[in-house]
């Protein structure tokens, strides 16, 4: 009993409260202060958006490049189908006839008229016709002996190129040798081949390539007689196609068939190799000429008018850039400048991505996301007060030094408008103005307040931590291809905002400051 | 507006990163928590060190404080001494492990003359200076109103072993308080 009535004594008497010493009052004491938090929405928020933002920018960027795609596309299948009905001759559509069906009928046409001649000499003269099997023969043994680099090439053949787009004749006397260097740079043609005394004169020009596809490769001969170097199809993409070859309804004789099988074995060997690589063939004209027996004819050009493949307007560009921002702080209502007097700026970071639209009169706007680091520099020299030293009998004057950097990180849209200016050649100059919807991340430092004392700079000081810098930019552009292009803008920004920094008064803050970016535009 | 309110208020303005929020908490609970580290013998020298260690746990854990579940003095009391106490186990202050007999060293007569008037100032001065071995127990059963059970968990010891510290702090905290009251003291049997 006693023994409770002590402790309650002591209990009372010990929870009287102390006076606390000075040396624990606040300013003295050194207590982390924990930063303000995330509030529980916020985060997600942010995220939120910026997932958003990507998304929207990523689904208009696949939508516009489909678009583009889709308008290519259109004029590909347009020439598909011109190819189609010049080289699928088995696979027979009504487009087909469009291209190949004038060429086919003249041909044939005149290969009737050919072969009755020829029968008729023949029947005339067999004699002639065995010695044409013979010749023939020959040339093909010859053409056998040649290196793989060379091909014979009987009458009726085309032989195209697309690498330079040229065409060019050559005339061959007795056997036409194709020069592998003559396929590859040029398009070869035969001409004025003298076979069994016959002179069969073709000539073909050379074809187009698809815009675009400076490598595709592509030939068209027809023959009854056709050897074709193997090597030199596959290595130079040099297509050939015994299918595609317009059929001749020509008699001749059994031996001549059997001739004509050898030789075409001797391409079906490439065929297959041809066949899967085979792109597009243009033929541009076709002349036929059989000086003597029959009365030369040509094949008037046919060549489909094909749509410009000029490649679709590119109207969307993805955008990123990076660079620097040098801000001021400067703050208003303030009886005095020391509190912007002890800040200096600095470099900070910026870094932009988005879409940009070409709007119409070379209007263009651009959207996207930013991230902005403001960077400004607190130095401040305190004076605490003249010491003396003991030892030395001096005077020192205490100095309490202060660097410190103080910064601001921005996140949000960027939205701007802008006009571009071609300069000349690949060079283009722009304007334009934005405007950052931002919502501010971190704010943090130290200034002076109105007393003179160092104050913290925090996130809660600010009235709102949204914010809308607006910059004019200047933009200049250099074009590196079609689709790439680099630039470089040079800007000035100006943010405003409302902070509390000494506790008691608002102060209207104004971020200020020029920026430099380098980026890069693809487009679509 | 009772404190309780104001206080919550003022956890919440701290919650929002208000610096002058954080600064009116340690003006309002400062004598609070010095009062707690003098009681436990936080020497003068390192009441500085205590008070910020135990603030900064203090602002740290605030948004777990719930004001539902306890008065904001009673978390704030609790946060203290487990601070204390950690700081004190981290300066490897040991508790040796008595056995019974030694209760029977209480000697009720030690505390027959105090005087029910003498100052509080003079009970935390005397008291302050209990040995490190005696004043947790002495605290936290008397004061702060902790089981023996629970200061045997909280210290690491014996319940046993928390029993005959109190009492030796007892006898102690009496034999010293008649040391520096000297006349002053009444009868010690009007406490008892």
């Amino acid at each position: 009993m006693k023994q409770h009535k002590f402790d309650e004594y002591i209990k009372q008497s010990a929870q009287k409260e102390l006076e606390t010493p000075d040396f624990l009052e606040w300013d003295n004491m050194d207590i982390p202060v924990p930063k303000k938090s995330w509030r529980p929405w916020m985060r997600p928020s942010v995220i939120a958006l910026c997932v958003l933002s990507l998304s929207i920018i990523g689904v208009s960027l696949i939508y516009f490049n489909q678009q583009g795609n889709q308008s290519e596309l259109n004029v590909f299948n347009e020439n598909k189908t011109a190819q189609n009905s010049l080289y699928n001759t088995s696979n027979k559509s009504a487009s087909d006839s469009k291209i190949t069906e004038p060429i086919r009928d003249k041909i044939k046409t005149t290969r009737k008229k050919e072969s009755n001649s020829k029968q008729n000499n023949n029947s005339k003269n067999p004699d002639a016709a065995i010695e044409k099997k013979s010749v023939k023969q020959s040339a093909l043994k010859e053409s056998r002996k040649q290196n793989s680099k060379t091909a014979v090439i009987n009458t009726d053949d085309i032989f195209v190129s697309t690498k330079t787009m040229i065409a060019q004749n050559e005339t061959l006397s007795e056997y036409p040798i194709l020069n592998k260097t003559n396929v590859y740079n040029s398009v070869v043609t035969n001409k004025n081949i003298n076979v069994s005394n016959e002179i069969d004169f073709v000539e073909s020009e050379a074809l187009n390539t698809i815009a675009g596809n400076p490598n595709t490769l592509s030939a068209i001969y027809k023959t009854d007689d056709v050897s074709v170097n193997q090597e030199l199809l596959v290595n130079q993409d040099l297509l050939a196609r015994q299918d595609d070859l317009v059929n001749l309804d020509v008699p001749a004789r059994e031996d001549e068939l059997d001739n004509q099988e050898t030789v075409n074995q001797q391409v079906n060997l490439s065929r297959s190799d041809a066949i899967k690589t085979l792109k597009t063939i243009y033929p541009s004209s076709i002349t036929v000429k059989n000086a003597e027996v029959n009365p030369s004819f040509v094949v008037q050009s046919n060549r489909p008018e094909l749509p410009k493949l000029r490649a679709p307007e590119k109207n969307f560009s993805l955008f990123v850039s990076a660079g620097f921002i040098n801000s001021t702080q400067l703050l208003a209502n303030t009886a005095d400048n020391s509190l912007q007097n002890n800040l200096s700026a600095a470099w900070g970071s910026h870094f932009n991505g988005g879409i940009e639209i070409k709007l119409p009169s070379n209007f263009f706007t651009q959207i996207g996301i930013h991230y902005t680091q403001l960077h400004s520099v607190f130095n401040y020299e305190k004076h605490l007060g003249i010491e003396l030293n003991q030892d030395t009998g001096e005077r020192v004057r205490l100095t309490r030094c202060i660097h410190q950097n103080n910064y601001t990180q921005m996140l949000g849209l960027r939205l701007a408008i802008g006009k571009e200016i071609k300069l000349f050649d690949k060079f283009s100059n722009a304007a334009l103005i934005a405007v950052n919807p931002s919502y501010i991340l971190q704010h943090e430092g130290k200034l002076l307040d109105q007393n003179s004392d160092i104050a913290s700079v925090e996130l809660n000081h600010l009235s709102s931590q949204i914010n809308i810098p607006v910059s004019l930019n200047y933009r200049l552009t250099y074009a590196m291809n079609n689709s790439t292009q680099i630039y470089s803008e040079f800007g000035y920004q100006l943010s405003m905002n409302k902070v509390n920094y000494n506790l008691d008064k608002l102060y209207a803050y104004r971020d200020s400051g020029v920026l430099i970016n380098l980026g890069l535009k693809r487009s679509f | 507006m009772n404190t309780n309110q104001q206080n919550i208020e003022l956890i919440k303005a701290c919650l929002k990163g208000t610096q002058s929020a954080f600064k009116t908490l340690y003006n309002e609970f400062k004598g609070y928590v010095y009062t707690i580290c003098v009681r436990y013998g936080v020497a003068e020298h390192e009441v500085k060190d205590y008070m910020q260690i135990i603030f900064s746990e203090v602002f740290k854990s605030l948004s777990k404080y719930d004001p539902q579940k306890a008065q904001f003095k009673t978390w704030l009391s609790r946060i203290t001494i487990n601070q204390i106490l950690q700081q004190k186990r981290k300066r490897k202050i040991n508790y040796v492990e008595i056995d019974d007999a030694s209760n029977s060293l209480i000697d009720s007569n030690h505390l027959e003359h105090i005087d029910i008037r003498i100052d509080e100032n003079k009970i935390h001065e005397v008291l302050s200076k209990m040995p490190e071995k005696y004043i947790s127990v002495f605290n936290l059963y008397i004061v702060d109103g902790y089981s023996h059970k629970e200061i045997s968990k909280k210290l690491n010891i014996p319940e046993n072993t928390s029993r005959t510290l109190l009492h030796r702090g007892r006898i102690w905290a009496i034999k010293m308080l008649k040391q520096h009251l000297g006349d002053n003291l009444m009868q010690f049997k009007n406490v008892l």
